[in-house]
């Protein structure tokens, strides 16, 4: 998946309204929305685009979305 | 011969917690927020003094009193919070229903998947004449186990019990099961104190999760993430096992009905399953996660609603807790 292309879906997918757009450095946990369920909706994401399970202690030490876009793996996006 | 569902009634504790009443506690918990992300309006909590084992006896006593205790030869209890470590308290039950001394009864420990396992174990029984009426029961009452300051249990678990009726019949109803377990989950929703291995802890600490959610060792811990892991990893398969074991494709299939675990969980499962709106249960909203009690509070509801009717084909499935699950199909 395009860069740019995975910022827009999952701003969108996380009905994320306090910010225009997600970029690699923008940090996940300072979004107003966050809360737990933002969590469940990143992993349906993921699961839903990439097929890729992320795990709960995986996540927990993710911060910003480029920390996510690792932890999905660099092959896919391009 | 066959064995097939012949009735099923439930009781929800008359206490009930808003979704208001937790916003008052818990500030940065809307209320629309909740019904939105969650589909659950209110959920309602035993009263100190009333145990899985009360509900029990209210659910089981509606059945009762509609159809009689005639022929009830087998009693099977499915609870996690149990009155006493023993006595079984299904033997508490037989008595205080009045059950005939010759009713064999037994208490089974499964959460989300306990109702579907007790439907395989009530038609193994009637198959194999050991029984022919059983009367299987799914009460719950995790309220007792979660921390007054745990947001995100007390928001999606309620308390309740139902009763099912399952008895011989010249045609069978209960299809063929898909069963399974990985017990390597385990850690994801536990009670880790109170039992043998680590015995309750009157000084145990209290810890917050990122969440905001306070609990201690005493008290009830899930891994949501975790657990929402296990189930898209799961369910798919496990859908597509119970149709191969009975030789029927998705579209045969009239209604499904699956855990009320919360709607976010369940609407995502639907789509990665592509069932149709339509012929997919999700009503929680009254109730909240009652877990061994949401699977036949659901079928009660659609009987009563005739969103199921005589004939269809029904796919029911549980799982969580364990982990374990289980998935058969019913024809009504």
């Amino acid at each position: 998946m395009e860069k740019e292309r995975f910022f827009q879906s999952l701003h969108e997918f996380l009905d994320i309204k306090s910010i225009p757009a997600l970029e690699e450095a923008t940090n996940i946990r300072g979004i107003e929305e966050f809360d737990s369920m933002m969590i469940l909706t990143i992993i349906a994401f993921v699961d839903d685009n990439f097929g890729v399970v992320l795990s709960a202690d995986r996540l927990n030490t993710m911060k910003t979305v480029g920390d996510l876009m690792a932890m999905i793996g660099s092959e896919h996006f391009s | 011969m066959g064995a097939k569902i012949a009735a099923i009634e439930y009781y929800l504790p008359q206490t009930v917690l808003s979704n208001e009443e937790l916003y008052g506690e818990f500030p940065d918990w809307p209320p629309d927020k909740i019904e939105q992300k969650l589909g659950i309006r209110k959920r309602h909590i035993a009263g100190n003094a009333e145990t899985s084992l009360d509900l029990a006896r209210h659910a089981a006593r509606k059945l009762i009193d509609i159809h009689g205790t005639e022929g009830i030869d087998y009693l099977l209890l499915c609870t996690q919070s149990p009155d006493y470590w023993l006595p079984t308290s299904a033997c508490l039950l037989q008595d205080q229903l009045n059950l005939s001394p010759e009713t064999a009864a037994l208490d089974f420990n499964l959460g989300c998947s306990g109702f579907v396992y007790g439907l395989s174990l009530a038609k193994g029984l009637i198959n194999s004449n050991q029984a022919r009426k059983v009367l299987l029961i799914t009460a719950e009452t995790y309220s007792k186990f979660i921390h007054p300051k745990d947001k995100a249990n007390r928001t999606i678990f309620g308390d309740g019990a139902a009763a099912t009726l399952i008895e011989s019949s010249p045609d069978e109803h209960i299809f063929n099961f898909s069963l399974g377990t990985d017990g390597s989950g385990w850690k994801n929703l536990i009670v880790p104190n109170g039992g043998m291995r680590n015995r309750y802890d009157p000084d145990a600490a209290e810890a917050t999760d990122g969440g905001g959610s306070v609990r201690t060792e005493n008290h009830l811990f899930m891994n949501g993430p975790e657990i929402f892991n296990f189930t898209i990893r799961t369910i798919p398969r496990l859908v597509e096992n119970v149709l191969l074991k009975n030789n029927l494709s998705q579209p045969d299939i009239d209604y499904f009905v699956l855990h009320q675990a919360n709607k976010y969980m369940l609407d995502y499962l639907r789509q990665k399953l592509k069932i149709p709106v339509e012929k997919f249960y999700l009503d929680m909203a009254e109730s909240g996660n009652t877990v061994s009690a949401t699977v036949p509070v659901a079928l009660k509801n659609c009987f009563d609603h005739r969103t199921v009717k005589e004939g269809n084909l029904v796919m029911l499935c549980g799982f969580g807790v364990g982990y374990s699950w289980g998935a058969t199909i019913i024809k009504i």
